[in-house]
């Protein structure tokens, strides 16, 4: 009788400990996998060349006429052009951030 | 055109910037004629003596090429300054803006002209540095410029 309970005993202890045994390699791998993942660069958007790094700024006059646009952008790089050699013959801070009454600069 | 007026001459004695100037040739521009477009050979340099001439480079402008002001020469003034810098090739497009007359140098005459008078290369290439020096100045101020005026929208 002692025989048989010590037998049975033997097979729980054995199975308990092969189950925490069966559990604890789960528990490993599981934790194995789990760094694997955080060693993973986490996935990013696809890079696009010509993507734009900043959000774009919708333009305030989108269907402006070319003409008028080019007659802008003479009209803006005379302006600029005349700060910039007004700064050149004398350069301070001031001169060089000066405002224009350019169409296409936001204020 | 008056010698003492054209920025490539100024500092030369009078009959030094008149043997110059002889050695080139009158040329006469329609309004919107063109002088010379982007990339093409540069082996003449240009002085103008009457007009406007616009300096232009191309965008694109939905979905079409546009010729974009650049800058604007006026009499006395000196275009076409890729004829003395290798590789020689002009790197805008230049137009009358109204009826022009210039005086075209050609690399050639003028680098004889040079050789057998070495204290007018001396001055015209000074001048020639001081003209180049200054254009880059002044772009790179518009450059600060620009860039600060993207800083001040996306920041």
């Amino acid at each position: 009788m002692l025989e048989l309970i010590l037998w049975l005993l033997a097979i729980t202890i054995s199975g308990l400990a092969l189950s925490a045994a069966l559990l604890a390699a789960v528990r490993v791998a599981d934790r194995a996998e789990a760094a694997q993942r955080n060693d993973l660069p986490a996935p990013e958007a696809p890079w696009r060349f010509f993507a734009t790094p900043y959000p774009v700024v919708p333009s305030r006059t989108p269907d402006l006429p070319v003409e008028v646009l080019l007659r802008r952008l003479e009209q803006h790089v005379r302006l600029e052009q005349a700060v910039a050699e007004s700064f050149h013959l004398a350069p301070t801070v001031e001169s060089l951030h000066r405002p224009t009454a350019s169409p296409l600069v936001l204020h | 055109m008056s010698v003492i007026h054209c920025d490539l001459l100024t500092g030369l004695a009078s009959d030094d910037a008149a043997a110059v100037l002889a050695l080139g040739e009158r040329l006469r521009l329609s309004a919107n004629e063109v002088l010379f477009d982007i990339g093409d050979s540069a082996d003449k340099l240009y002085l103008l003596r009457s007009g406007r001439i616009a300096l232009t480079l191309p965008m694109q402008i939905g979905g079409r090429r546009q010729d974009a002001f650049t800058e604007e020469r006026v009499p006395g003034q000196t275009l076409g300054w890729s004829a003395l810098i290798p590789p020689w090739r002009f790197t805008l497009k230049a137009s009358a803006s109204v009826d022009s007359e210039l005086v075209a140098l050609s690399r050639t005459a003028l680098l004889e002209h040079f050789v057998a008078h070495p204290h007018v290369g001396h001055v015209v290439g000074m001048n020639l540095a001081a003209l180049i020096g200054q254009r880059l100045q002044v772009v790179q101020t518009m450059w600060l410029r620009e860039m600060q005026q993207l800083v001040n929208v996306h920041v």
